[in-house]
C-alpha cells in the first residue's frame, strides 16, 4: 500500500533548485523526509491490528518512508509513504487462496472490516489531511537555501 | 443527502442493478452476494474559493467514495465494475437529487481485492467528487 506526492513539470521549482545548486537538495531532502514522517506517525496511530491477524502489529511496523527523489533533470519531486510489501509477504500467509499479496491492500481498503483496533483507509486519511501543507513545505525549504546561500 | 445516496439514485436507472435490491448505500451487506456499494469514506474541504467571495466558505466540498462490487464469478465483478466506471469516472457537471456535482474522478481503474472469506470476487474503485455543500 502505497502513497506518493509527485511533483512536476514545474520549470521554475526545477530553475530555482539547479540555480542554488546542492544545497538546496541538501534542504529539501530532510524536510520532505520529515514530512513523509509525519503522515507515517499518524498513519500507524490508525492501522489495524486485529486480534485474528496472523502477526499482529507486522503491518504497522512494515510502515516506511522511501528516501525522495529530486530530479532536476525531469523536473520532479517524489516522496512515497509505504505500507506492507517485503516486510509483510515474508510473514504473512493469511491462509485464503489469492489473498497473501493484498493483505496491506485489503486492510487498507476494505471498508467492510471491522477492527478493533484501526481502521481502513488508516494511510489516504493522514496523507490527504497533510498534502495541502507540501508546497508550503518546499518553499521554505527554497527559502532557507536562498538565504543559506 | 449524502453523496452515497445521490450516486446510487444517479446510477440506479443506468445499470442492471436496483436500488435496495442489489445496489446499496454502503457499506456492502453480507447478502446478498452478487452486489455493488457505494461508501462514502471521506470528506476534505474544499479550496475553490472562486465560487464566492475570498472569506466566505468555499461554495464546493471535496468527498470520496469507494464503489464496491461484490460477484462469485471474477469476469462479472469485472464486467460490472468496469461499467460503473465508465458512468463515474470524469463525469462532470450533472445534477443529482437537486445538488450540483462539479466533478467526480476516480484513482484509476477498478482492481481486485481478492476474495472473500465466501469466496466472492470483490473489485473496487475509489472516487474523488467536487459536489455543491450540503
Amino acid at each position: 500500500m502505497r502513497f506518493r506526492v509527485e511533483v512536476t513539470g514545474y520549470r521554475e521549482l526545477a530553475e530555482a533548485l539547479a540555480h542554488m545548486g546542492p544545497n538546496a537538495k541538501k534542504r529539501l531532502r530532510p524536510k520532505m523526509i520529515a514530512w513523509g514522517e509525519r503522515v507515517l506517525a499518524n498513519a500507524k496511530q490508525l492501522v489495524p491490528v486485529g486480534e485474528d491477524d496472523p502477526v499482529p502489529g507486522l503491518l504497522r511496523e512494515s510502515g516506511r518512508v522511501v528516501r525522495p527523489t529530486i530530479s532536476l533533470a525531469k523536473q520532479k519531486l517524489v516522496l512515497s509513504v509505504v505500507f506492507g510489501g517485503d516486510p509483510v509477504l515474508r510473514n504473512v500467509r493469511v491462509g485464503h487462496r489469492h489473498s497473501d499479496n493484498l493483505y496491506a491492500l485489503k486492510q487498507h481498503e476494505d471498508l467492510t472490516l471491522k477492527h478493533n483496533d484501526g481502521q481502513a483507509k488508516f494511510l489516504e486519511r493522514p496523507f490527504m489531511a497533510a498534502a495541502p501543507e507540501f508546497p508550503d513545505m518546499i518553499l521554505d525549504a527554497l527559502d532557507e537555501a536562498a538565504n543559506a546561500g | 443527502m449524502p453523496a452515497e445516496a445521490d450516486l446510487v439514485a444517479y446510477l440506479d436507472p443506468l445499470v442492471s442493478e436496483t436500488a435496495g435490491i442489489n445496489l446499496f448505500e454502503g457499506p456492502m451487506p453480507e447478502a446478498p452476494d452478487n452486489c455493488v456499494a457505494l461508501t462514502h469514506y471521506g470528506s476534505q474541504r474544499s479550496d475553490d474559493y472562486v465560487m464566492s467571495a475570498s472569506l466566505s466558505a468555499p461554495g464546493s466540498e471535496l468527498v470520496d467514495v469507494q464503489l464496491m462490487v461484490r460477484n462469485t464469478v471474477k469476469a462479472t465483478a469485472i464486467a460490472r465494475a468496469a461499467a460503473y466506471h465508465a458512468l463515474l469516472d470524469n463525469l462532470q457537471s450533472v445534477t443529482i437529487a437537486g445538488r450540483s456535482y462539479f466533478a467526480i474522478e476516480s484513482d484509476g481503474e477498478p482492481y481486485s481485492l481478492g476474495q472473500d472469506l465466501n469466496y466472492r470476487w470483490r473489485y473496487i474503485s475509489n472516487y474523488h467528487i467536487r459536489k455543491a455543500r450540503g
